[in-house]
């Protein structure tokens, strides 16, 4: 059982972070706030850098490699009142599913996710299927919106702008998730370190 | 339900085994089976019932979707704990996809003539609904292949 386990075992680890900015902060990450039916063409899916609207939603994206996402985060850390909340680190059957829950301390009702996340048959990329909420009204769960569907290039990561969080004093932040989705197999085991470890 | 009960007797040196259960199209099977067992010229060459075991196997990582429909993915929702958070893992369609595909692999490369859908003797796989594979076999082949 453990050979039929180890020749079936690919899996994803997936980490990140919430990050929770201004509007300043949003825009050094190049994003921006803006959520709501998609409007414009889908960008790029798996390139460095490039933003795309996601189905029937417009939620903005971006996907970096990691010097790329070092230096975003380096950014953000030094805006006034930023706040990152580590997200669990996990490992993931190839399209297997998790949910998660985090912020308790930093958002009003508490950080929820959900990530699916499928290998390509080339194994080159990542599709991530998430899902996320926040707080605990009908209405700031309709700003958040439905789910995404992203596609990053194997071992990189993607910002995602969440939309507008309440914090815990009640003041409405800009919220950001990274994922870095990597895929780990017997031969091709996970890093020792997280993308912010290193 | 799957599910799956054995009953042995041992009469003149031959092990009887048997026992009714659910297959893994999830209907029910009775079994009624004459365990492993060969006689030649007054040698009963018999895999006693004390050689074979059931064994169950947690092979839920190997399955493809935690979600038990294999449906829409869902949010957790609002609570005080946090963490990584599953719903209880009942296998949806897509699970048992993949636990046929395990089984049919089982079957084809651990003692493969001796599994009983495919003329044997002795082998015997039924899944349960959270992701759990039970199998009969000789320990040899639990410890060898199967295990």
């Amino acid at each position: 059982m453990e050979q039929l386990r180890a020749t079936r075992a690919l899996q994803v680890q997936l980490e990140g972070r919430l990050l929770l900015v201004d509007k300043a902060g949003l825009e050094a990450l190049g994003l921006m706030a803006t959520t709501g039916p998609a409007a414009g063409p889908p960008g790029v899916p798996g390139v460095p850098g490039t933003l795309r609207t996601l189905g029937g939603w417009g939620r903005q994206m971006k996907v970096v490699d990691d010097g790329q996402l070092k230096a975003l985060l380096k950014t953000v850390a030094g805006s006034q009142g930023a706040v990152a909340v580590e997200l669990p680190k996990v490992m993931v059957a190839d399209g297997a599913a998790v949910g998660m829950r985090a912020g308790s301390k930093e958002v009003a009702g508490g950080f929820r996710m959900a990530v699916r996340a499928t290998l390509s048959a080339d194994r080159r990329y990542v599709v991530m299927e998430i899902g996320m909420d926040a707080g605990d009204t009908a209405a700031e769960a309709a700003a958040i919106g439905p789910l995404s569907m992203v596609s990053v290039r194997e071992g990189t990561g993607a910002l995602l702008y969440v939309g507008p969080v309440r914090d815990r004093a009640g003041d409405t932040r800009e919220g950001v998730v990274v994922m870095r989705a990597t895929m780990v197999t017997p031969a091709k085991p996970a890093p020792a370190k997280g993308f912010l470890e290193e | 339900m799957v599910w799956w009960m054995r009953v042995a007797v041992v009469v003149g040196g031959v092990t009887f085994v048997a026992g009714c259960g659910g297959g893994r199209d999830g209907t029910e099977r009775p079994v009624g089976t004459r365990a492993a067992t060969t006689a030649k010229a007054g040698r009963v060459a018999a895999t006693a019932l004390s050689e074979v075991e059931t064994v169950r196997y947690d092979v839920w990582d190997m399955l493809s979707s935690s979600d038990p429909e294999g449906g829409a993915l869902k949010v957790p929702e609002a609570g005080a704990e946090e963490g990584l958070w599953r719903e209880e893992a009942v296998m949806g369609a897509r699970e048992k996809e993949v636990m046929e595909e395990i089984m049919d692999t089982v079957e084809a490369i651990v003692a493969a003539d001796t599994w009983k859908e495919k003329g044997g003797k002795v082998g015997v796989m039924a899944m349960e609904p959270k992701g759990v594979l039970v199998v009969t076999q000789t320990r040899e082949n639990q410890k060898g292949g199967a295990g």
